[in-house]
């Protein structure tokens, strides 16, 4: 499903602003990102990072400007329909903790309606599913304990897994290492690796550039609500170089 | 199944299967109620004529306290660990979101009102067995009424500072007329007030139900996303 859009621009930012009263977040925000690719979002505490992941993934509505996604302009009639194919993952682990890893995984399924053919109904088959989900972040020993015992490494694993069970064209990452030991880290970075390579779209805003950088193939960084930077990095463009850059 | 019903049913679904395990919000609710009943019951109790004449302020009274319990608890499943940013994210018509939590709000509410109804009749000497099916449709659409103004309203509680303090002050206004209705209503069934036959009252109520229902759902997604 997401290696269909690979040569237009998958995901769009057109003039986006974002004003709270008479502060402005984001400030005509120009940008686009293709299929496959992991984007950093860089900036200082404040830039807006946080703000235009909560734009991109419909979760709050843009003050001007536009989102498009394969094509479609995001409104209040199209977001229904978008949010399908957007997986987000935020500061909070977003998962129920009087539910075990399956049944939270179980009810998001519900919701996105996400199952593979041949799956839905038969309620074995639809576990044996979930199951591989929970397996591939590495969860399947606690599987079956409710979520509010979950140490902060292991809930964002779930969390991850809720975000990518609908195989989402767009992955959106806000500050997804904060709480991680190292092999929370590398195992969640092999997640982000596997899903860029099966064509998602993926921006992730980090402050742990050294960790970033092994993922990312674009950075941009924000400074003050407004796009400082948005280039391609390589050898001679590294993240730590275009964040000083740009935004100190 | 259409993606209305499907969502719905899995909410309903998971919030069953929450309260079930944790029992949180039930124990509290009856629990207030029981409290609140006792107090009222002795506080008022007197001669038969006058405990018929104050039940229906003191059914109405413990509806409308406990049901603010129980909105007041509608989003705390999704408070914890942001679950409603995920929902909010989620494909899920907003339709079906506050439908489902109105349903649960409203079986709250009437299994407050099953408990409390039957324990003030004991508690005040009144025989209300040949008024059921009148206090029962009066006390549901009551339900129906506090649900549908309570359960969209309860979504600024998610984040709010002081939701128990907030909520009640923003939906105890908007309710006034239901729980006028009820007492009057009530009142008339019980033959304590002759103004109004208790159908007419009734059907003020259910005139409510659907006004404010209809504006319930159709400002919902506008109340989500802001």
């Amino acid at each position: 499903m997401s290696q269909e859009v690979t040569e237009r621009a998958r995901l769009e930012a057109i003039d986006l602003t974002r004003a709270f009263g008479e502060h402005y977040a984001l400030i005509e925000v120009n940008a686009q990102w293709r299929a496959g690719e992991v984007c950093a979002l860089l900036g200082p505490n404040g830039a807006g990072k946080s703000t235009l992941l909560c734009l991109l993934s419909t979760l709050m509505a843009a003050s001007e400007g536009e989102v498009i996604l394969e094509g479609v302009t995001l409104s209040r009639q199209s977001a229904a329909e978008l949010r399908g194919k957007i997986g987000f993952v935020g500061h909070q682990t977003m998962v129920y903790g009087a539910l075990t890893a399956l049944e939270n995984l179980r009810f998001f399924a519900q919701l996105y309606h996400c199952w593979p053919a041949g799956v839905h109904g038969d309620i074995d088959a639809e576990d044996q599913w979930l199951m591989e989900s929970i397996r591939d972040v590495g969860l399947e020993q606690a599987a079956g304990r409710v979520t509010s015992g979950f140490s902060r490494g292991m809930s964002q694993r779930l969390t991850l897994a809720r975000a990518l069970l609908p195989d989402p064209a767009v992955l959106l990452l806000d500050e997804p290492f904060t709480g991680l030991d190292r092999a929370g880290i590398d195992s969640l970075c092999q997640l982000i690796s596997d899903a860029r390579d099966r064509g998602t779209t993926v921006i992730m805003s980090s402050h742990d550039l050294e960790t970033t950088a092994r993922l990312a193939d674009r950075a941009l960084v924000l400074k003050r609500g407004r796009v400082q930077a948005f280039e391609e990095l390589n050898r001679e463009v590294s993240l730590s170089e275009l964040y000083l850059r740009s935004a100190v | 199944m259409s993606p209305f019903w499907r969502c719905f049913m899995a909410i309903l679904e998971k919030d069953v299967k929450i309260e079930l395990r944790s029992k949180e919000t039930v124990a509290t609710v009856v629990l207030f109620g029981v409290v609140l009943t006792f107090l009222f019951a002795f506080g008022f109790i007197g001669d038969p004529q006058t405990n018929l004449a104050v039940i229906p302020g003191i059914l109405w009274a413990a509806l409308l306290l406990s049901g603010a319990l129980s909105i007041g608890r509608t989003f705390a499943r999704e408070q914890e660990n942001s679950a409603f940013t995920a929902l909010a994210l989620s494909p899920t018509p907003r339709s079906a979101i506050l439908a489902a939590k109105v349903i649960v709000n409203i079986v709250m509410i009437l299994g407050v009102m099953l408990v409390i109804t039957p324990l003030i009749a004991v508690l005040m000497h009144v025989d209300l067995s040949g008024h059921v099916v009148g206090l029962s449709s009066l006390i549901t659409l009551s339900a129906i009424g506090f649900a549908l103004v309570g359960t969209p309203l309860s979504i600024m509680a998610v984040g709010a500072r002081f939701p128990e303090v907030l909520l009640p002050m923003v939906v105890f206004p908007l309710v006034t007329p239901v729980m006028i209705c009820g007492v009057r209503g009530s009142a008339a069934l019980l033959g304590t007030s002759v103004d109004l036959n208790y159908m007419a009252w009734a059907q003020m109520i259910l005139a409510f139900d659907i006004m404010i229902g209809l504006g319930a759902f159709f400002l919902f997604d506008w109340m989500v996303s802001e």
